[in-house]
Protein backbone atom coordinates (compact mmCIF):
# COMPACT_ATOMS: atom_id res chain seq x y z
CA UNK A 1 0.00 0.00 0.00
CA UNK A 2 2.92 2.27 0.07
CA UNK A 3 5.40 3.99 -2.24
CA UNK A 4 3.13 6.62 -3.38
CA UNK A 5 4.55 9.62 -1.47
CA UNK A 6 6.64 10.33 -4.16
CA UNK A 7 7.90 13.52 -5.59
CA UNK A 8 7.17 14.51 -9.54
CA UNK A 9 11.02 14.52 -10.63
CA UNK A 10 10.45 16.64 -13.76
CA UNK A 11 9.37 19.27 -11.85
CA UNK A 12 11.44 19.91 -9.19
CA UNK A 13 14.99 21.96 -10.37
CA UNK A 14 18.12 20.28 -9.99
CA UNK A 15 19.14 21.60 -6.84
CA UNK A 16 15.81 20.03 -5.32
CA UNK A 17 16.07 16.88 -6.31
CA UNK A 18 19.65 16.75 -5.13
CA UNK A 19 18.43 17.47 -2.22
CA UNK A 20 15.92 14.83 -2.23
CA UNK A 21 17.97 12.64 -2.86
CA UNK A 22 20.64 13.18 -0.45
CA UNK A 23 17.92 12.90 2.29
CA UNK A 24 16.97 9.44 0.94
CA UNK A 25 20.82 8.45 0.83
CA UNK A 26 20.85 9.55 3.95
CA UNK A 27 17.96 7.67 5.44
CA UNK A 28 19.28 4.63 3.93
CA UNK A 29 22.54 5.23 5.30
CA UNK A 30 21.00 5.41 8.89
CA UNK A 31 19.09 2.46 8.20
CA UNK A 32 21.96 0.80 7.73
CA UNK A 33 23.99 2.02 10.52
CA UNK A 34 20.83 0.67 12.96
CA UNK A 35 19.67 -1.98 11.35
CA UNK A 36 21.97 -3.35 8.69
CA UNK A 37 21.25 -5.04 5.31
CA UNK A 38 17.71 -6.06 6.46
CA UNK A 39 16.95 -2.68 7.56
CA UNK A 40 17.97 -1.30 4.62
CA UNK A 41 15.77 -3.23 2.64
CA UNK A 42 13.13 -1.90 4.12
CA UNK A 43 14.29 1.80 2.90
CA UNK A 44 11.08 3.27 1.97
CA UNK A 45 9.77 6.96 -0.01
CA UNK A 46 7.10 7.22 2.53
CA UNK A 47 9.57 7.54 4.97
CA UNK A 48 12.01 9.67 3.19
CA UNK A 49 8.82 12.25 2.77
CA UNK A 50 8.73 12.41 6.65
CA UNK A 51 12.39 12.54 7.07
CA UNK A 52 12.21 15.26 5.05
CA UNK A 53 9.37 17.09 6.24
CA UNK A 54 10.64 16.95 10.08
CA UNK A 55 13.87 18.23 8.99
CA UNK A 56 11.96 21.27 7.22
CA UNK A 57 10.24 21.49 10.61
CA UNK A 58 12.61 21.65 13.14
CA UNK A 59 15.50 22.56 11.01
CA UNK A 60 17.95 20.65 12.77
CA UNK A 61 21.60 20.50 12.36
CA UNK A 62 22.71 18.23 9.44
CA UNK A 63 26.16 16.36 8.41
CA UNK A 64 26.34 16.14 4.81
CA UNK A 65 28.97 13.15 3.72
CA UNK A 66 29.52 11.68 0.58
CA UNK A 67 29.75 7.87 0.66
CA UNK A 68 30.48 5.22 -1.71
CA UNK A 69 27.62 2.64 -1.84
CA UNK A 70 26.36 -0.55 -3.27
CA UNK A 71 24.46 0.36 -5.69
CA UNK A 72 26.21 3.42 -7.28
CA UNK A 73 29.75 1.80 -6.90
CA UNK A 74 31.27 4.27 -9.06
CA UNK A 75 30.37 7.90 -7.63
CA UNK A 76 30.19 8.94 -4.03
CA UNK A 77 26.72 9.87 -3.00
CA UNK A 78 25.93 12.23 -1.25
CA UNK A 79 24.27 11.45 2.15
CA UNK A 80 22.51 14.64 4.43
CA UNK A 81 21.49 12.79 7.80
CA UNK A 82 20.25 14.47 11.09
CA UNK A 83 18.30 13.35 14.54
CA UNK A 84 15.11 13.19 12.49
CA UNK A 85 16.70 10.36 10.37
CA UNK A 86 16.77 8.20 13.42
CA UNK A 87 13.25 8.53 14.03
CA UNK A 88 12.15 8.10 9.46
CA UNK A 89 14.31 4.59 10.09
CA UNK A 90 12.79 3.74 12.92
CA UNK A 91 9.11 4.14 11.59
CA UNK A 92 10.02 2.53 9.02
CA UNK A 93 11.36 -0.78 10.66
CA UNK A 94 8.00 -0.84 13.05
CA UNK A 95 6.10 -0.54 9.51
CA UNK A 96 8.30 -3.03 7.80
CA UNK A 97 7.73 -5.42 10.41
CA UNK A 98 4.40 -5.54 10.05
CA UNK A 99 4.31 -6.02 6.28
CA UNK A 100 7.06 -8.26 5.85
CA UNK A 101 4.52 -10.04 8.31
CA UNK A 102 1.82 -9.61 6.17
CA UNK A 103 3.64 -10.78 3.14
CA UNK A 104 4.40 -13.86 4.72
CA UNK A 105 0.70 -14.74 6.12
CA UNK A 106 -0.67 -13.73 2.37
CA UNK A 107 2.09 -15.11 0.20
CA UNK A 108 4.41 -17.20 1.97
CA UNK A 109 7.45 -15.25 0.92
CA UNK A 110 10.56 -16.90 2.55
CA UNK A 111 12.38 -13.90 1.89
CA UNK A 112 9.84 -11.88 3.92
CA UNK A 113 9.81 -14.39 6.99
CA UNK A 114 13.54 -13.95 6.79
CA UNK A 115 13.54 -10.31 7.03
CA UNK A 116 10.96 -9.65 9.37
CA UNK A 117 12.59 -12.56 11.56
CA UNK A 118 15.76 -10.72 11.85
CA UNK A 119 13.60 -6.98 12.38
CA UNK A 120 11.17 -8.77 14.22
CA UNK A 121 14.07 -8.96 16.98
CA UNK A 122 14.48 -5.04 17.70
CA UNK A 123 10.56 -5.28 18.04
CA UNK A 124 10.84 -4.86 21.86
CA UNK A 125 13.06 -2.09 21.87
CA UNK A 126 11.23 0.11 19.32
CA UNK A 127 7.99 -0.71 21.13
CA UNK A 128 9.70 0.29 24.42
CA UNK A 129 10.86 3.70 22.56
CA UNK A 130 7.97 4.43 20.95
CA UNK A 131 5.15 2.99 22.77
CA UNK A 132 2.28 5.32 21.04
CA UNK A 133 3.29 4.60 17.70
CA UNK A 134 3.95 0.80 18.07
CA UNK A 135 0.36 0.18 19.36
CA UNK A 136 -1.20 2.75 16.64
CA UNK A 137 0.60 -0.11 14.01
CA UNK A 138 -0.39 -2.67 15.74
CA UNK A 139 -3.84 -2.19 15.94
CA UNK A 140 -3.88 -1.14 12.63
CA UNK A 141 -2.67 -4.12 11.25
CA UNK A 142 -4.88 -5.84 13.38
CA UNK A 143 -7.86 -4.21 12.33
CA UNK A 144 -6.90 -4.74 8.58
CA UNK A 145 -6.60 -8.30 9.26
CA UNK A 146 -9.88 -8.80 10.35
CA UNK A 147 -11.02 -6.71 7.39
CA UNK A 148 -9.27 -8.58 5.03
CA UNK A 149 -10.86 -11.64 5.93
CA UNK A 150 -14.17 -10.88 5.51
CA UNK A 151 -15.70 -11.99 2.39
CA UNK A 152 -18.00 -9.55 0.93
CA UNK A 153 -19.95 -8.94 -1.85
CA UNK A 154 -21.69 -5.73 -2.48
CA UNK A 155 -25.32 -6.90 -1.12
CA UNK A 156 -23.82 -9.24 1.84
CA UNK A 157 -21.14 -9.32 3.94
CA UNK A 158 -19.86 -12.63 5.41
CA UNK A 159 -19.38 -11.58 9.17
CA UNK A 160 -17.74 -14.42 10.52
CA UNK A 161 -14.10 -13.03 11.31
CA UNK A 162 -15.68 -9.77 9.75
CA UNK A 163 -18.11 -9.63 12.65
CA UNK A 164 -15.08 -8.43 14.77
CA UNK A 165 -13.87 -5.88 12.29
CA UNK A 166 -14.74 -2.79 13.51
CA UNK A 167 -15.40 -1.39 10.47
CA UNK A 168 -17.54 -3.64 9.14
CA UNK A 169 -19.39 -3.28 12.53
CA UNK A 170 -20.17 -0.01 12.15
CA UNK A 171 -20.60 0.74 8.67
CA UNK A 172 -18.45 -1.28 5.70
CA UNK A 173 -19.84 1.38 2.73
CA UNK A 174 -18.34 4.87 4.67
CA UNK A 175 -15.33 5.47 3.07
CA UNK A 176 -13.95 7.59 5.72
CA UNK A 177 -14.58 4.19 8.37
CA UNK A 178 -12.23 2.61 6.45
CA UNK A 179 -9.69 4.75 5.20
CA UNK A 180 -9.66 5.72 8.64
CA UNK A 181 -7.30 3.35 9.41
CA UNK A 182 -4.51 3.88 7.48
CA UNK A 183 -5.44 7.47 8.66
CA UNK A 184 -4.88 7.15 12.19
CA UNK A 185 -2.06 5.16 11.92
CA UNK A 186 -0.08 7.83 9.64
CA UNK A 187 -1.27 9.74 12.01
CA UNK A 188 0.34 8.70 14.73
CA UNK A 189 3.52 7.88 12.65
CA UNK A 190 3.75 11.57 11.53
CA UNK A 191 3.94 13.22 15.48
CA UNK A 192 6.76 12.72 16.77
CA UNK A 193 6.44 14.35 19.59
CA UNK A 194 3.73 15.50 21.66
CA UNK A 195 4.46 19.50 21.06
CA UNK A 196 3.29 22.47 19.82
CA UNK A 197 2.74 20.66 16.19
CA UNK A 198 1.51 17.04 17.11
CA UNK A 199 -1.90 18.22 16.50
CA UNK A 200 -0.81 19.60 12.65
CA UNK A 201 1.62 16.70 11.93
CA UNK A 202 -1.02 14.02 13.00
CA UNK A 203 -3.63 16.25 10.90
CA UNK A 204 -1.31 15.86 7.77
CA UNK A 205 -0.60 12.15 8.83
CA UNK A 206 -4.47 11.23 8.83
CA UNK A 207 -5.18 12.86 5.42
CA UNK A 208 -2.44 11.61 3.50
CA UNK A 209 -3.43 8.01 5.15
CA UNK A 210 -6.76 8.02 4.24
CA UNK A 211 -5.73 9.06 0.26
CA UNK A 212 -3.52 6.41 0.40
CA UNK A 213 -5.65 4.05 1.62
CA UNK A 214 -8.53 4.99 -0.96
CA UNK A 215 -5.94 5.38 -3.73
CA UNK A 216 -4.48 1.51 -3.41
CA UNK A 217 -8.07 0.53 -2.89
CA UNK A 218 -9.29 2.54 -6.39
CA UNK A 219 -6.82 0.49 -7.77
CA UNK A 220 -7.23 -2.67 -6.50
CA UNK A 221 -11.00 -3.12 -7.31
CA UNK A 222 -11.05 -5.08 -10.00
CA UNK A 223 -9.33 -8.05 -8.61
CA UNK A 224 -11.40 -7.72 -5.33
CA UNK A 225 -14.40 -7.75 -7.21
CA UNK A 226 -13.08 -11.05 -8.74
CA UNK A 227 -12.19 -12.99 -5.44
CA UNK A 228 -14.85 -11.22 -3.08
CA UNK A 229 -12.51 -9.48 -1.10
CA UNK A 230 -13.39 -6.24 0.96
CA UNK A 231 -13.23 -2.82 -1.01
CA UNK A 232 -14.82 -0.17 -0.03
CA UNK A 233 -15.24 0.83 -3.38
CA UNK A 234 -17.27 -1.66 -4.68
CA UNK A 235 -19.43 -1.55 -1.11
CA UNK A 236 -21.01 1.93 -2.52
CA UNK A 237 -24.30 0.28 -4.22
CA UNK A 238 -23.87 1.53 -7.48
CA UNK A 239 -20.85 1.74 -9.53
CA UNK A 240 -18.45 4.94 -8.63
CA UNK A 241 -16.82 6.72 -11.56
CA UNK A 242 -13.29 7.92 -12.15
CA UNK A 243 -14.44 11.19 -11.58
CA UNK A 244 -16.22 10.82 -8.13
CA UNK A 245 -13.34 8.62 -6.77
CA UNK A 246 -11.28 11.37 -8.33
CA UNK A 247 -13.17 14.09 -6.50
CA UNK A 248 -12.93 12.28 -2.72
CA UNK A 249 -9.37 11.57 -3.25
CA UNK A 250 -8.72 15.27 -3.89
CA UNK A 251 -10.63 16.09 -1.32
CA UNK A 252 -8.37 13.97 0.90
CA UNK A 253 -5.29 15.78 -0.60
CA UNK A 254 -6.57 19.04 0.00
CA UNK A 255 -6.50 18.75 3.68
CA UNK A 256 -3.30 17.02 4.05
CA UNK A 257 -2.25 20.12 1.99
CA UNK A 258 -3.97 22.46 4.46
CA UNK A 259 -1.99 20.37 7.54
CA UNK A 260 1.35 21.64 5.68
CA UNK A 261 0.51 24.79 4.74
CA UNK A 262 -0.12 25.65 8.66
CA UNK A 263 3.15 24.32 9.50
CA UNK A 264 6.02 27.20 9.57
CA UNK A 265 8.15 24.98 6.85
CA UNK A 266 10.18 26.79 5.37
CA UNK A 267 13.06 24.79 4.34
CA UNK A 268 12.79 21.45 2.37
CA UNK A 269 8.99 23.24 1.41
CA UNK A 270 9.16 23.64 -2.28
CA UNK A 271 10.39 19.43 -2.13
CA UNK A 272 7.45 19.16 -0.06
CA UNK A 273 4.81 20.67 -1.85
CA UNK A 274 6.32 19.00 -5.30
CA UNK A 275 5.23 15.85 -3.22
CA UNK A 276 1.77 16.58 -2.20
CA UNK A 277 0.60 18.84 -4.82
CA UNK A 278 1.49 16.57 -7.81
CA UNK A 279 4.03 13.47 -7.03
CA UNK A 280 1.27 11.82 -4.97
CA UNK A 281 -0.64 11.49 -8.18
CA UNK A 282 1.48 9.89 -10.21
CA UNK A 283 0.48 6.37 -9.35
CA UNK A 284 -2.75 7.61 -9.92
CA UNK A 285 -2.27 8.57 -13.15
CA UNK A 286 -0.31 5.37 -14.32
CA UNK A 287 -3.61 3.51 -12.69
CA UNK A 288 -6.02 5.70 -15.02
CA UNK A 289 -3.88 5.51 -18.11
CA UNK A 290 -3.91 1.32 -17.79
CA UNK A 291 -7.71 1.42 -17.29
CA UNK A 292 -8.43 3.56 -20.40
CA UNK A 293 -5.83 1.40 -22.20
CA UNK A 294 -7.64 -1.73 -21.30
CA UNK A 295 -10.98 -0.07 -22.08
CA UNK A 296 -9.74 0.45 -25.92
CA UNK B 1 -6.80 40.54 22.17
CA UNK B 2 -4.10 42.19 20.26
CA UNK B 3 -3.89 41.75 16.70
CA UNK B 4 -1.91 38.67 15.98
CA UNK B 5 -0.16 40.86 12.95
CA UNK B 6 1.30 42.69 15.99
CA UNK B 7 2.50 40.12 17.82
CA UNK B 8 4.37 38.81 15.17
CA UNK B 9 6.12 41.84 14.22
CA UNK B 10 4.59 41.66 10.20
CA UNK B 11 2.13 44.03 8.33
CA UNK B 12 -1.04 42.08 7.40
CA UNK B 13 -0.02 42.34 3.86
CA UNK B 14 3.16 40.12 4.38
CA UNK B 15 3.12 36.99 2.64
CA UNK B 16 3.08 33.24 3.82
CA UNK B 17 6.62 33.00 3.90
CA UNK B 18 7.08 35.74 5.92
CA UNK B 19 4.84 35.54 8.46
CA UNK B 20 6.19 31.69 9.04
CA UNK B 21 9.67 33.59 9.21
CA UNK B 22 8.58 36.17 11.17
CA UNK B 23 7.15 33.23 14.08
CA UNK B 24 10.31 30.68 13.26
CA UNK B 25 12.80 33.67 14.53
CA UNK B 26 10.32 34.60 17.58
CA UNK B 27 10.43 30.86 18.47
CA UNK B 28 13.85 30.41 19.08
CA UNK B 29 13.80 33.34 21.07
CA UNK B 30 10.71 32.48 23.30
CA UNK B 31 10.42 28.77 22.94
CA UNK B 32 10.40 26.81 26.13
CA UNK B 33 13.27 24.25 24.97
CA UNK B 34 15.32 27.82 24.00
CA UNK B 35 14.68 28.77 27.93
CA UNK B 36 15.50 26.21 29.92
CA UNK B 37 17.85 27.81 32.17
CA UNK B 38 16.50 31.36 31.47
CA UNK B 39 15.97 33.23 35.10
CA UNK B 40 12.47 34.64 33.32
CA UNK B 41 11.61 32.11 31.59
CA UNK B 42 8.01 31.66 32.97
CA UNK B 43 7.41 35.13 31.01
CA UNK B 44 9.30 33.53 28.29
CA UNK B 45 6.86 31.03 28.26
CA UNK B 46 4.01 33.28 28.26
CA UNK B 47 5.39 35.55 25.57
CA UNK B 48 5.44 31.89 23.39
CA UNK B 49 2.48 30.99 24.21
CA UNK B 50 0.98 34.66 22.32
CA UNK B 51 3.23 33.54 19.82
CA UNK B 52 1.88 30.72 19.29
CA UNK B 53 -1.23 31.78 19.18
CA UNK B 54 -1.04 34.41 17.10
CA UNK B 55 0.72 32.71 14.46
CA UNK B 56 -2.03 30.32 14.91
CA UNK B 57 -4.72 32.35 14.09
CA UNK B 58 -3.06 34.16 11.08
CA UNK B 59 -2.82 30.69 9.20
CA UNK B 60 -6.29 29.55 10.19
CA UNK B 61 -7.95 32.87 8.92
CA UNK B 62 -5.82 32.88 5.85
CA UNK B 63 -7.24 28.88 5.45
CA UNK B 64 -10.63 29.90 5.85
CA UNK B 65 -10.04 32.87 3.36
CA UNK B 66 -8.62 30.10 1.13
CA UNK B 67 -11.56 27.83 1.47
CA UNK B 68 -14.28 29.80 1.76
CA UNK B 69 -13.56 30.96 -2.00
CA UNK B 70 -12.38 35.25 -0.66
CA UNK B 71 -9.12 34.92 -1.79
CA UNK B 72 -8.66 36.32 -4.89
CA UNK B 73 -6.68 33.18 -6.28
CA UNK B 74 -3.82 31.47 -5.93
CA UNK B 75 -1.74 30.00 -8.64
CA UNK B 76 -3.21 32.37 -10.97
CA UNK B 77 -1.30 35.78 -9.73
CA UNK B 78 2.46 36.44 -9.83
CA UNK B 79 3.74 33.36 -10.89
CA UNK B 80 7.46 33.84 -9.87
CA UNK B 81 8.70 30.42 -10.78
CA UNK B 82 8.07 27.96 -7.76
CA UNK B 83 9.81 29.73 -5.63
CA UNK B 84 7.33 32.61 -4.56
CA UNK B 85 4.35 30.72 -6.03
CA UNK B 86 3.13 29.25 -2.99
CA UNK B 87 3.32 31.65 -0.50
CA UNK B 88 1.98 34.16 -3.05
CA UNK B 89 -1.64 32.21 -3.59
CA UNK B 90 -2.20 31.93 0.18
CA UNK B 91 -1.68 35.00 1.22
CA UNK B 92 -3.79 36.47 -1.14
CA UNK B 93 -6.61 35.82 1.22
CA UNK B 94 -4.98 38.41 4.03
CA UNK B 95 -7.56 40.73 4.99
CA UNK B 96 -10.88 39.16 3.18
CA UNK B 97 -12.16 37.15 6.13
CA UNK B 98 -13.44 40.08 8.20
CA UNK B 99 -10.47 40.69 10.66
CA UNK B 100 -12.51 39.49 13.68
CA UNK B 101 -9.56 38.80 15.51
CA UNK B 102 -11.58 38.48 19.00
CA UNK B 103 -12.77 35.34 18.41
CA UNK B 104 -9.52 33.70 17.42
CA UNK B 105 -8.71 32.46 21.19
CA UNK B 106 -11.50 30.17 21.57
CA UNK B 107 -9.07 26.97 20.22
CA UNK B 108 -6.56 27.56 22.50
CA UNK B 109 -7.94 28.81 25.73
CA UNK B 110 -8.52 24.91 26.83
CA UNK B 111 -4.79 24.55 25.78
CA UNK B 112 -5.63 20.60 25.36
CA UNK B 113 -4.02 19.33 22.04
CA UNK B 114 -4.16 15.72 22.48
CA UNK B 115 -6.06 13.45 19.78
CA UNK B 116 -9.26 12.76 22.36
CA UNK B 117 -10.28 16.11 22.29
CA UNK B 118 -11.36 16.56 18.83
CA UNK B 119 -8.24 16.12 16.15
CA UNK B 120 -9.63 18.28 13.78
CA UNK B 121 -10.06 20.85 16.40
CA UNK B 122 -7.75 23.34 14.39
CA UNK B 123 -9.63 22.22 11.44
CA UNK B 124 -9.34 25.35 9.75
CA UNK B 125 -12.68 26.52 10.90
CA UNK B 126 -12.39 27.63 13.86
CA UNK B 127 -16.01 27.72 14.69
CA UNK B 128 -18.16 28.46 11.57
CA UNK B 129 -19.19 31.51 13.38
CA UNK B 130 -16.06 33.51 11.81
CA UNK B 131 -17.31 34.54 8.84
CA UNK B 132 -17.80 38.41 8.63
CA UNK B 133 -19.78 38.98 11.74
CA UNK B 134 -22.77 37.86 9.96
CA UNK B 135 -24.74 36.97 12.41
CA UNK B 136 -23.61 33.50 12.18
CA UNK B 137 -22.47 33.97 15.66
CA UNK B 138 -21.23 30.04 17.64
CA UNK B 139 -21.02 27.42 15.43
CA UNK B 140 -24.85 26.66 15.19
CA UNK B 141 -26.20 29.60 15.93
CA UNK B 142 -29.81 29.57 15.04
CA UNK B 143 -31.18 26.59 16.91
CA UNK B 144 -34.44 28.17 16.57
CA UNK B 145 -35.01 26.77 13.09
CA UNK B 146 -37.22 29.66 12.43
CA UNK B 147 -39.36 28.48 8.99
CA UNK B 148 -38.83 24.80 9.64
CA UNK B 149 -41.70 22.69 10.62
CA UNK B 150 -39.95 20.63 12.90
CA UNK B 151 -41.45 18.83 15.39
CA UNK B 152 -40.53 19.08 19.23
CA UNK B 153 -38.81 16.33 19.27
CA UNK B 154 -36.83 16.70 16.69
CA UNK B 155 -35.69 20.44 18.07
CA UNK B 156 -34.98 18.53 21.26
CA UNK B 157 -32.29 16.18 19.92
CA UNK B 158 -31.48 18.83 17.25
CA UNK B 159 -30.75 21.62 19.97
CA UNK B 160 -28.85 18.60 22.03
CA UNK B 161 -26.54 17.63 18.84
CA UNK B 162 -25.56 21.61 18.44
CA UNK B 163 -25.07 21.53 22.26
CA UNK B 164 -22.28 19.15 22.02
CA UNK B 165 -20.92 20.42 18.42
CA UNK B 166 -20.27 23.81 20.50
CA UNK B 167 -18.68 21.92 23.23
CA UNK B 168 -16.22 19.97 21.07
CA UNK B 169 -18.00 16.70 22.13
CA UNK B 170 -18.65 15.91 18.35
CA UNK B 171 -18.82 12.01 18.63
CA UNK B 172 -21.43 12.66 21.43
CA UNK B 173 -22.98 14.94 18.54
CA UNK B 174 -23.28 11.90 16.15
CA UNK B 175 -24.80 9.87 18.96
CA UNK B 176 -27.45 11.81 19.48
CA UNK B 177 -28.22 12.32 15.49
CA UNK B 178 -28.29 8.67 15.35
CA UNK B 179 -31.20 8.50 17.66
CA UNK B 180 -33.48 10.64 15.52
CA UNK B 181 -35.70 8.53 12.95
CA UNK B 182 -36.26 11.56 10.71
CA UNK B 183 -33.07 13.41 8.95
CA UNK B 184 -34.48 16.96 8.06
CA UNK B 185 -32.36 19.70 6.69
CA UNK B 186 -30.71 20.56 9.83
CA UNK B 187 -30.36 16.83 10.82
CA UNK B 188 -27.58 16.72 7.68
CA UNK B 189 -26.12 19.89 8.46
CA UNK B 190 -25.38 19.22 11.93
CA UNK B 191 -24.01 15.45 11.09
CA UNK B 192 -21.85 17.60 8.23
CA UNK B 193 -20.18 19.24 11.17
CA UNK B 194 -19.68 16.94 13.44
CA UNK B 195 -18.40 14.83 10.95
CA UNK B 196 -16.29 16.92 9.66
CA UNK B 197 -14.79 17.91 13.15
CA UNK B 198 -13.95 14.07 13.64
CA UNK B 199 -12.20 13.70 10.41
CA UNK B 200 -15.01 11.99 8.30
CA UNK B 201 -14.65 14.52 5.54
CA UNK B 202 -15.99 13.10 2.76
CA UNK B 203 -19.34 12.06 4.93
CA UNK B 204 -19.47 15.19 5.86
CA UNK B 205 -19.36 16.86 2.59
CA UNK B 206 -22.07 14.27 1.15
CA UNK B 207 -24.33 15.13 4.12
CA UNK B 208 -23.39 19.43 3.75
CA UNK B 209 -24.86 18.76 0.04
CA UNK B 210 -27.95 17.07 1.48
CA UNK B 211 -28.58 19.65 3.31
CA UNK B 212 -28.41 22.22 0.57
CA UNK B 213 -30.63 20.09 -1.81
CA UNK B 214 -32.95 20.15 0.67
CA UNK B 215 -33.34 24.03 1.92
CA UNK B 216 -31.45 25.88 -1.54
CA UNK B 217 -31.72 28.86 0.23
CA UNK B 218 -30.04 28.51 3.31
CA UNK B 219 -27.01 30.70 3.21
CA UNK B 220 -25.74 28.71 6.28
CA UNK B 221 -26.03 25.39 4.23
CA UNK B 222 -24.59 26.82 1.11
CA UNK B 223 -21.83 28.55 3.22
CA UNK B 224 -20.64 24.96 4.41
CA UNK B 225 -20.35 23.37 1.03
CA UNK B 226 -18.42 26.40 -0.05
CA UNK B 227 -15.52 25.63 2.75
CA UNK B 228 -15.66 21.81 2.10
CA UNK B 229 -15.41 22.27 -1.59
CA UNK B 230 -13.52 25.08 -1.55
CA UNK B 231 -10.17 23.60 0.00
CA UNK B 232 -10.38 21.37 -3.42
CA UNK B 233 -10.42 23.35 -5.64
CA UNK B 234 -7.58 25.80 -4.23
CA UNK B 235 -5.23 22.65 -3.96
CA UNK B 236 -6.15 21.20 -7.48
CA UNK B 237 -5.08 24.66 -8.91
CA UNK B 238 -1.99 25.41 -6.68
CA UNK B 239 -0.81 21.75 -8.71
CA UNK B 240 -1.77 22.72 -11.96
CA UNK B 241 -0.49 25.59 -11.85
CA UNK B 242 2.68 25.33 -9.57
CA UNK B 243 3.53 21.72 -9.81
CA UNK B 244 3.54 20.02 -12.75
CA UNK B 245 -0.13 18.02 -11.98
CA UNK B 246 -1.88 18.92 -15.30
CA UNK B 247 1.06 17.57 -17.17
CA UNK B 248 0.90 14.25 -15.09
CA UNK B 249 -2.01 12.89 -17.69
CA UNK B 250 1.27 13.75 -21.18
CA UNK B 251 4.27 11.80 -19.35
CA UNK B 252 4.37 7.77 -19.75
CA UNK B 253 5.00 5.61 -16.71
CA UNK B 254 5.86 2.27 -16.57
CA UNK B 255 6.56 2.52 -12.73
CA UNK B 256 6.36 5.02 -9.98
CA UNK B 257 10.13 5.22 -9.64
CA UNK B 258 11.10 6.38 -13.11
CA UNK B 259 9.46 9.20 -12.84
CA UNK B 260 12.11 9.11 -9.85
CA UNK B 261 15.53 7.89 -11.47
CA UNK B 262 16.12 6.59 -8.07
CA UNK B 263 16.36 3.10 -9.37
CA UNK B 264 17.86 1.09 -6.17
CA UNK B 265 17.06 -2.52 -7.80
CA UNK B 266 20.41 -4.52 -7.03
CA UNK B 267 18.92 -4.16 -3.06
CA UNK B 268 15.93 -6.46 -4.88
CA UNK B 269 13.78 -4.22 -2.28
CA UNK B 270 11.09 -6.90 -1.56
CA UNK B 271 8.88 -5.24 -3.71
CA UNK B 272 8.27 -2.42 -1.38
CA UNK B 273 7.59 0.45 -3.49
CA UNK B 274 11.28 0.38 -5.10
CA UNK B 275 12.01 -1.39 -8.13
CA UNK B 276 12.17 -0.14 -11.60
CA UNK B 277 11.35 -1.02 -15.35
Amino acid sequence: MFGYIIANKPELKIKDYEIYHSYYCGLCHTLKRRYGRAGQLTLSYDMTFLYILLSGLYEPEETDSERRCVLHPAKKQLQRENPYAVYAADMNVLLSYYDLMDDWQDEHSHKSLAAARILGKRLPELEEAYPRQAAAVKRYVEELGRLESAVCTPDAVDTGAGARSEVLAADPSSLDAAAGLTGTMLGEIFCMKEDEWALTLRRLGFYLGKYIYLMDAWEDRSSDREKGSYNVWLMQGREVDEQEARSVLNLMMSECAFSFEALPVLKNAEIIRNILYSGVWIKYEQVRQKENESKN
Amino acid sequence: MLNPYQVLGVSESASDDEIKKAYRALSRKYHPDANVNNPNKAQAEEKFKEIQQAYDQIVREREQGVRGGYSQGYGGSSQSGYGGGYGQGYGRSYGSSGGSYSRGGSEYDRGDWTWGWGPFGFGGFGGFGDYGGSGYGSQTSSTDFAGENYDEETVSRLRSAATYINARQYQEAINVLNTMRDHPAHWYYYSALANYRLGNNATALSQARQAVAMRPDNMQFERLVQILEGGTSAYQETGDSSYGRSSLGLLRFCLPCCAMNLCCNSFGMLGRGLFCC
